[in-house]
């Protein structure tokens, strides 16, 4: 009879807790529940389940699509439904990320830190030089920040030629702008390149051969002050090389002035021979397309261009991007957050977050991570979906990136000749540190952002194309200063000088 | 009766199960009627809830889809009054600086106008005459820009570029790979003054019609133009289904793949009509799972109600069936209305029957104290030990050791009973009086005289024995004068009943009662002639006795030789005893005649006393009772005598024998 009872109670508790158990879908944060808004990670990818697994913490990924997510993010800002932690640009933030604080959108991190993230605290005691890049000009911590293990990792974007076609003109690696120009104009002429260079930075992203000229391509930090390119003398001599090369066909009749998305279509038609591409997926994409397609390119990294040989160019791609992983003001459990955000910064988080899960993503051999088939099989790195699903070693997040990531995700030689020959270059010393505005300035930065800019770019392509002769410079630069560059300027140099005086601060 | 029988028997109607059951099947009903009733209702609110449910999807893919038309149309306006397009319609090449400039400039209007308005759909133009493609981030030849952009859906450059080349004003579905498929809306300007012609196309980003939507349910929807072409399906529609979606109105149902689909129109804006088609299965498979919930629910609260009632109902009526089969034998519950009654009817004839034991043991008991009263008084042969155990047994206590007797009889009660009928039973006269007596004596000596007094009822009459600390004897002489006085006067005066009272004198212990009783008789016998007193003590008696005749004696003590020497079989010493009472006499007066009566009746008494005790009732032709009284209707001095020895010897004879 006991047991009957048993049975009895068992059916009625059973149906009980059914009853009550329902999960619910809302997004809202319960105690034991974070929600985290962030563009790299998917909740049902195999990397969520692993840092659930791995923190114990019962985190829910939410993520958009690249086209979809900024207006989503956006329009969480602007109402109250936050997440519990939120992957934002903060710099970017009307009013940098200390006005974000005060908007009530994210809380300062330097006691929970402090409380809750002892690996970060060790990396940034370890690692002291980081924290001016990782804290507001008040000193505040707003953010996570992704750290590259090495700061020669910031570096992988730059020049590359067909090797098989320099090898073909019995040409060597161009490391100045009149060989690259030779090498170009032969492209042309011998191998009926109709884009010879594939892609022209534009002004306010990188080029390889602004720098030739002393210049950046945009602002930039030389002799402790903050310039900006297009206002500089050289500039124009630049012009006048870009001018030249588009008149001498060396650009195409159609040159591509908006970033890299034909650059693959042009290389692997034999359109052209050179461009400027992210080590990793640009190049990657490229030989994958190519081993798909049959056909057969040998590339190589060329040296951020120079006049003379001898010279440095002290301007080419530099990743400083630290700081997006904030807390926001609607966590209920900040010390859940904190453990969580915090466990990118420890030797387990860095395995997860840049080789995922062990035996499935990659195996530990001698105690080093190898990826496994599944990533990287021969020299062919999965596609960038499923990339994705296992690991964000190449991506980013709040975690160190490893440099074992990189040693094996270059597969291809010429992708770690490049990395090998552009990671000691100084550009460094003149890229635009992780400054911030003032809410007062940030309503000028985004006229001028809007006035001048704009401007700049199309003057740029008047000049490229001809269509504004080169001897208008002087008026260009006139018209700028009516345009409020040296305003412009001066708040970059207030938010630098700011930014120069955190560690004075600290 | 077993619960089993019960539940199968006609009992049942009238037992306390079929109360217990409906109390309980009653109180089950309640949870069950609050289940049907949120059944009834979840039902209906979820029946609402999917009718709104699917409003919201219908309003959210109308807004998407008109957004998308409207989009198109803001497209359009925005390309046909650009300023560069304008220009670029005019150009018949691109191949100089400035012609590629205006291009450029195109591109970035369209990239500005992109960022304004947020545009959720990628356009472009294509100039047919150029053969280039103009989109929001450069300028393009159509194989560069198929190859660059639409490579992900795996569809045939050939079928991108005949759409985009030929189409005017329509949708266009272009399958690709792996089930791949993209939306492109498709309009082609007028032409322009140099005979140049362009197309604005939209790449429709049909994620963001259904977007969530699809993911949960199996939801399809189609966009019929104004002259009722598909323009936008989220699936294949062949000729026919597209006749049946022409006709399909709100409420329809239509037939997928072997599933049910339910049909929602609505019409868009510029007249075009959206089609949704929700699976039927859906909206039935909640409702099913929520009935099938509810129901089993229901079933099984009833199923555990039902087990847990036969349960309780078991467990409640073991005890009671236990009763039942502990009364089965003496209680027959044919006309009772349930097992209570059963129980209640029980228990009250037990009370009954327990009533009148109780009733016939007091009168066994007050039977078998007077009977030991009656040996105490008549027999001398209890031992000490016997009659203390028997005082015990019988619950008396005398309160002392002194004890008087008074033995009293009826002499006359003729008027008393006056009123009743002339036939009425003398022994039952006597009987009441005897009663009265007692009860009077009792009242009186308890309430009145505050002595002990106990009670021996005799055939013919009545003794009280009067109980005191032997110290105390001549105040209890005083008491017990004063109560035969009392007795006396009360019937006689009340009730004009004239009794006779016997008073022995005091003796010590009760062994010694028998004594007191002889005294009493002895008095008695003395006082049998005409106007003697009512009252007469033993020392009265024995004084007068003295004086008139002394050696007529008959004492207690010879009695008592006489009892014992038969006890002990000694005939001889008891015939001897015999002749020495009765010896020969010459004298014949009335008082000597009466005298010889009493010796033999007394003598008899005691034969009989001891017959009584051997339980001897065979040896004389007649009861004692008879033989006393033909002695004393006798008026002859030897018949007497002899009659006596002839009765006597045998019974002497007899007892020694014993």
């Amino acid at each position: 009879m006991k047991k009957s009872y048993f049975c009895l109670f068992a059916v009625l508790g059973t149906m009980l807790f059914a009853s009550c158990a329902q999960k619910g879908d809302s997004e809202q944060s319960q105690n034991e529940h974070l929600v985290f808004l962030f563009q790299h990670i998917s909740d049902s990818s195999s990397i969520a389940d692993e840092i659930r697994e791995k923190t114990g913490i019962d985190v829910k990924f939410i993520n958009y699509n690249n086209s979809n997510y900024y207006p989503e993010l956006l329009s969480r800002l602007a109402s109250s439904n936050l997440p519990d932690i939120i992957a934002y640009p903060w710099n970017d933030y009307p009013g940098g990320p200390e006005k974000a604080i005060s908007d009530g959108i994210i809380i300062p991190l330097n006691d929970v830190i402090d409380s809750y993230s002892p690996n970060l605290k060790r990396y940034i005691g370890e690692h002291p030089d980081i924290k001016k890049d990782i804290t507001s000009d008040n000193g505040n911590y707003y953010a996570y920040p992704f750290i590259r293990e090495e700061d020669a990792m910031k570096i992988y974007e730059g020049p590359f030629f067909r090797k098989d076609w320099l090898d073909a003109l019995s040409l060597p690696v161009p490391e100045t702008i009149s060989e690259w120009e030779e090498a170009l104009t032969l492209f042309k002429d011998k191998l009926g390149a109709s884009h010879p260079l594939a892609n022209i930075i534009t002004p306010f992203a990188s080029s390889p051969l602004a720098g030739a000229f002393g210049i950046g391509n945009s602002f930039y930090v030389d002799n402790g002050s903050v310039h900006f390119g297009p206002y500089e003398q050289q500039y124009l001599e630049y012009l006048t090389l870009l001018n030249r090369w588009y008149t001498n066909g060396l650009l195409g009749k159609t040159p591509s002035f908006s970033g890299d998305s034909d650059t693959r279509y042009k290389i692997c038609s034999g359109k052209s021979g050179a461009f400027a591409l992210p080590i990793g997926s640009g190049m990657g994409q490229i030989y994958a397309y190519c081993a798909e397609n049959g056909i057969d390119i040998e590339l190589t990294a060329v040296p951020y261009p120079v006049l003379n040989k001898g010279e440095v160019n002290r301007f080419g791609y530099y990743d400083n991007d630290y700081c997006q992983y904030a807390i926001t003001k609607n966590c209920k459990n900040i010390e859940l957050a904190a453990r969580l955000l915090d466990y990118g910064y420890s030797d387990k988080g860095m395995l997860t977050y840049n080789f995922g899960t062990e035996g499935e993503s990659y195996q530990l051999k001698a105690n080093e991570p190898v990826y496994t088939d599944l990533i990287i099989q021969g020299n062919q790195v999965a596609d960038t979906v499923t990339l994705r699903k296992y690991i964000l070693g190449h991506l980013s997040g709040p975690f160190i990136q490893m440099r074992g990531y990189l040693d094996q995700y270059f597969t291809h030689t010429a992708q770690k000749e490049a990395f090998e020959l552009w990671s000691s270059q100084p550009f460094e010393s003149t890229v635009i540190p992780p400054i911030t505005f003032i809410d007062s300035e940030q309503f000028e930065v985004s006229v001028f952002s809007t006035t001048i800019n704009e401007y700049v770019d199309d003057m740029f392509l008047k000049f490229v194309l001809g269509v504004e002769p080169l001897e208008n410079f002087d008026l260009y630069l006139k018209e700028l200063e009516a345009r409020g560059i040296k305003r412009y300027l001066e708040i970059y140099n207030n938010a630098y000088k700011r930014y120069t005086m955190r560690g004075e601060r600290q | 009766m077993k619960l089993k029988e019960i539940l199968k028997s006609d009992i049942f109607r009238k037992s306390i199960v079929k109360t217990w059951l409906v109390s309980y099947v009653a109180t089950l009903l309640i949870p069950i009627v609050f289940l049907s009733s949120f059944y009834f209702l979840s039902n209906n609110i979820t029946e609402k809830n999917i009718d709104y449910q699917n409003e919201l999807m219908i309003s959210s893919v109308t807004q998407n889809i008109n957004t998308i038309l409207n989009d198109n149309t803001s497209y359009i306006n925005f390309v046909s009054h650009s300023p560069s397009f304008l220009s670029c319609l005019n150009l018949s090449s691109y191949s100089s600086g400035s012609e590629y400039y205006t291009f450029l400039s195109l591109s970035k209007e369209i990239s500005k106008y992109n960022q304004n308005i947020a545009a959720k759909n990628d356009f472009y133009i294509y100039f047919n005459n150029l053969d280039i493609i103009v989109s929001n981030t450069g300028v393009y030849q159509p194989k560069n820009y198929f190859d660059t952009f639409n490579i992900d859906i795996g569809s045939e450059y050939s079928d991108w570029f005949n759409s985009i080349s030929t189409g005017r004003d329509n949708f266009v579905r272009l399958t690709g790979s792996e089930g791949k498929s993209l939306l492109l809306s498709i309009y082609r300007f007028p032409s322009g003054p140099a005979q140049s012609t362009a197309t604005l196309i939209t790449n429709i980003n049909e994620n963001a019609i259904a977007l969530n939507i699809q993911d949960k349910i199996d939801f399809k929807y189609a966009v019929l133009d104004q002259n009722e072409r598909i323009a936008m399906s989220s699936f294949n529609i062949d000729n026919k289904l597209l006749e049946t979606l022409k006709l399909a109105g709100n409420e329809d149902s239509i037939k997928l793949k072997d599933k049910r689909f339910d049909v929602n129109t609505k019409y868009l804006d510029n007249n075009y009509k959206l089609v949704c088609l929700f699976e039927h299965s859906r909206y039935s498979k909640n409702i099913n799972t929520l009935n099938m919930t509810c129901v089993a629910v229901i079933i099984l609260t009833a199923l555990l109600g039902i087990i847990v009632i036969s349960r309780y109902i078991k467990i409640q009526y073991s005890p009671i069936e236990n009763i039942l089969d502990t009364l089965r034998d003496t209680v027959s519950s044919d006309n009772l209305a349930n097992e209570y009654d059963v129980v209640k009817y029980s228990i009250e004839k037990m009370q009954s029957e327990n009533r009148n034991a109780t009733s016939k043991l007091e009168q066994q008991n007050r039977i078998i104290t007077n009977e030991f009263l009656t040996k105490l008084l008549t027999s001398s042969t209890l031992s000490d030990k016997v009659i203390e155990n028997n005082l015990k047994i019988h619950n008396i206590d005398f309160g002392g050791n002194g004890f008087f007797v008074i033995n009293c009889v009826v002499d006359s009660y003729d008027s008393l009973f006056d009123d009743m009928p002339p036939d009425t039973d003398e022994a039952k006269k006597l009987d009441t009086i005897l009663f009265a007596v007692k009860n009077v004596c009792e009242e009186y000596a308890k309430e009145v005289l505050h002595i002990e007094i106990h009670t021996v009822n005799f055939d013919s009459g009545i003794c009280f024995i009067i109980s005191f600390p032997a110290e105390n004897s001549e105040e209890k002489y005083k008491n017990t004068i004063e109560l035969c006085e009392f007795l006396c006067d009360f019937f006689e005066q009340k009730l004009t009943v004239f009794l006779k009272l016997a008073v022995s004198n005091s003796v010590v212990g009760a062994n010694n009662l028998s004594l007191a009783y002889i005294q009493t008789k002895s008095a008695l016998s003395c006082n049998e002639h005409q106007n003697a007193p009512c009252i007469v003590t033993y020392s009265d008696a024995k004084q007068k006795e003295k004086g008139l005749l002394a050696e007529y004696q008959y004492t207690a003590e010879i009695e008592q030789r006489l009892i014992n020497f038969v006890e002990i079989g000694n005939l001889d010493a008891a015939i001897s005893i015999i002749s020495e009472l009765f010896p020969p006499s010459s004298e014949s007066d009335v008082t000597f005649l009466q005298l010889t009566k009493t010796k033999a009746c007394n003598i008899m008494s005691t034969i009989g006393s001891l017959l009584d005790k051997k339980n001897i009732t065979d040896i004389l032709p007649a009861s004692i009772d008879d033989i006393l009284r033909r002695i004393i209707n006798q008026e002859d001095m030897e018949e007497i005598i002899s009659y006596y020895n002839r009765y006597s010897e045998t019974c002497y004879r007899k007892l020694c024998k014993q």
